[in-house]
């Protein structure tokens, strides 16, 4: 045939441009004009589709802001340097779509007396959009927020008091959720006090959005709120399946579904360190929270779902854990921390018995987070 | 030509841009939805179906994909990917690959040009524009001019 890589046919050239990471497709933009084309049709919701997206790792210490706007691709292990001067200063809550929710307040001198007001913003590090939030005179735990069209449309933020009727329990004191609400439309917080029923334990606390329904869970329970009725679902309990008691459980969305991921232990690993301390194999279980009419309950993932995914779990309280469809094989990439040292445990997923081998180990300095940058 | 073999399976024939023809099962061809819609068209019943982008060297190709890929069923699923993964392999060269995936855009069989156009973003993935133009011998037709304006637009990617 005598078509050569600088004449391909359009679509041919999108086939292969659409399944390239966010940077590199901007990248092969510069190689000719045919291909700067190319990538200039790649639309931004096509980026911004499931299908091209890697998780990026994002520095950010606990207690502290963002140090520099330096984020980190995992498959090719590039770093790239951000010149957007509002990450300095802020804590990111979630990202989606290439989009950052950030909390710029955190770290202004009256947040540390615990006085309002809070404040947020919408940032895209890409094309350097942002979008201010009005203040609040709420705290917040967790946030997540919603896009249409990869634009922001609804923001949500929760937080708890502590529930005064309850203090048996002094490490994980149960707690009354608040939740609130931003259109982005409207900008204007709306306020909603979850039923008592639902107590939290705080420090697991997690929060999703998916279409008109924000999903609070912790290690204990998942409820949620609809926003269509503005009405709070009843508590539905975590998997108490034995086998996967005393595992550590992650909460992400994927495709419209709430799933929920059983792994061994980060912190029973590090109390055997001894050398390598990442065990070589692992099981890992994935469950499907189904709601029908009469039931809820919590169904195993089978192998099809599984296929040509790449999970990327970390601790529910950084941001929650991210899947994306990009792959011919399947993995995880396991975001841990080992006393100071962050690292990222690749395994490679059998996705007929879910059981992992593990890849590599790669160590980050310092403390980082996924995020969905598109 | 529809021909029938002991086991019943229909065979058609199909030849390439250079001429030469292949007699395979029919639901092995059926795999390439364009070859699919001409069986249903009728097209096959008047002789060979002919394939006037595809050469013989690139169809035998296609054609060893499709036999693997109808011969096996669920519970062959890891023996699939590891044979995928040995079939881009012994493609080799990205000129190779990219015959074949345009082949597979024409016949349009969903999971090869899926297999190929992810195994040439990988190859792409984490290669600088120069190094790409070098391997897949492209010129840069930029005026340093154009070049450094596209560099601009997404200058924070190049660090």
């Amino acid at each position: 045939m005598e078509e050569t890589w600088s004449n391909l046919q359009i679509d041919i050239l999108l086939t292969v441009m659409q399944r390239l990471p966010y940077v590199d497709n901007l990248q092969m933009a510069t190689v000719c004009k045919h291909w700067y084309h190319a990538s200039k049709l790649r639309s931004r919701k096509h980026i911004q589709s499931a299908e091209g997206r890697v998780a990026w790792l994002l520095p950010s210490e606990p207690g502290r802001s963002l140090i520099e706007g330096q984020v980190i691709n995992i498959l090719s292990g590039k770093k790239y340097t951000m010149e957007c001067p509002i990450l300095f200063g802020t804590y990111p809550m979630a990202s989606k779509q290439g989009w950052l929710l950030l909390d710029t307040s955190k770290f202004l001198p009256h947040y540390n007396r615990g006085g309002p007001p809070y404040s947020f913003c919408l940032l895209n590090p890409f094309t350097g959009e942002k979008i201010e939030l009005p203040t609040t005179s709420m705290t917040s735990y967790v946030a997540a927020f919603t896009t249409v069209d990869g634009i922001p449309d609804c923001v949500a933020i929760a937080n708890g008091d502590f529930n005064p009727s309850s203090r048996l329990q002094p490490l994980h004191p149960p707690f009354l959720l608040n939740l609130q609400i931003l259109h982005l439309p409207d900008m204007k917080w709306e306020t909603y006090g979850c039923n008592p029923g639902a107590q939290f334990r705080r420090h697991t606390i997690n929060l999703l959005m998916i279409g008109q329904k924000i999903y609070i869970s912790d290690g204990r329970g998942v409820v949620w709120f609809d926003m269509a009725t503005s009405t709070f679902s009843e508590v539905v309990d975590l998997i108490k399946d034995k086998k996967v008691k005393k595992m550590e459980n992650h909460i992400l969305e994927k495709g419209g579904d709430v799933i929920r991921i059983f792994c061994p232990r980060s912190f029973l690993i590090r109390r055997n360190k001894r050398g390598n301390t990442t065990p070589r194999e692992a099981r890992f279980y994935f469950y499907k929270l189904t709601v029908t009419e009469n039931k809820t309950e919590w169904a195993e993932l089978n192998s099809a779902e599984l296929e040509g995914t790449s999970w990327f779990l970390q601790h529910p309280l950084r941001s929650p854990s991210m899947v994306t469809k990009n792959c011919l094989k399947s993995k995880i990439y396991h975001l841990r921390q080992l006393g100071r040292a962050f690292q990222v445990d690749v395994y490679n997923l059998n996705t007929l018995d879910c059981t992992a081998e593990l890849v590599s180990t790669t160590v980050v300095d310092g403390c980082h987070i996924w995020v969905d940058l598109g | 030509m529809s021909i029938t073999t002991e086991n019943n399976e229909k065979m058609i024939t199909l030849m390439s841009s250079d001429g030469e023809e292949f007699v395979v099962e029919e639901a092995v061809a059926a795999q390439s939805q364009t070859i699919k819609h001409l069986i249903e068209d009728g097209c096959s019943t008047e002789g060979s179906i002919p394939l006037p982008n595809v050469t013989g060297r690139v169809l035998s190709e296609v054609i060893q994909y499709c036999k693997k890929h109808s011969s096996s069923d669920d519970k062959e699923e890891k023996e699939l990917e590891a044979w995928d993964a040995e079939f881009v392999k012994a493609a080799d060269d990205h000129v190779a690959l990219t015959d074949l995936m345009m082949a597979a855009n024409f016949l349009d069989i969903k999971g090869l040009l899926d297999l190929v156009a992810q195994t040439l973003a990988n190859m792409i993935t984490g290669k600088s524009p120069e190094e790409v133009r070098r391997m897949w011998n492209i010129k840069n037709d930029f005026t340093p001019e154009e070049a450094e304006k596209v560099r601009k637009e997404n200058q924070w990617a190049f660090e």
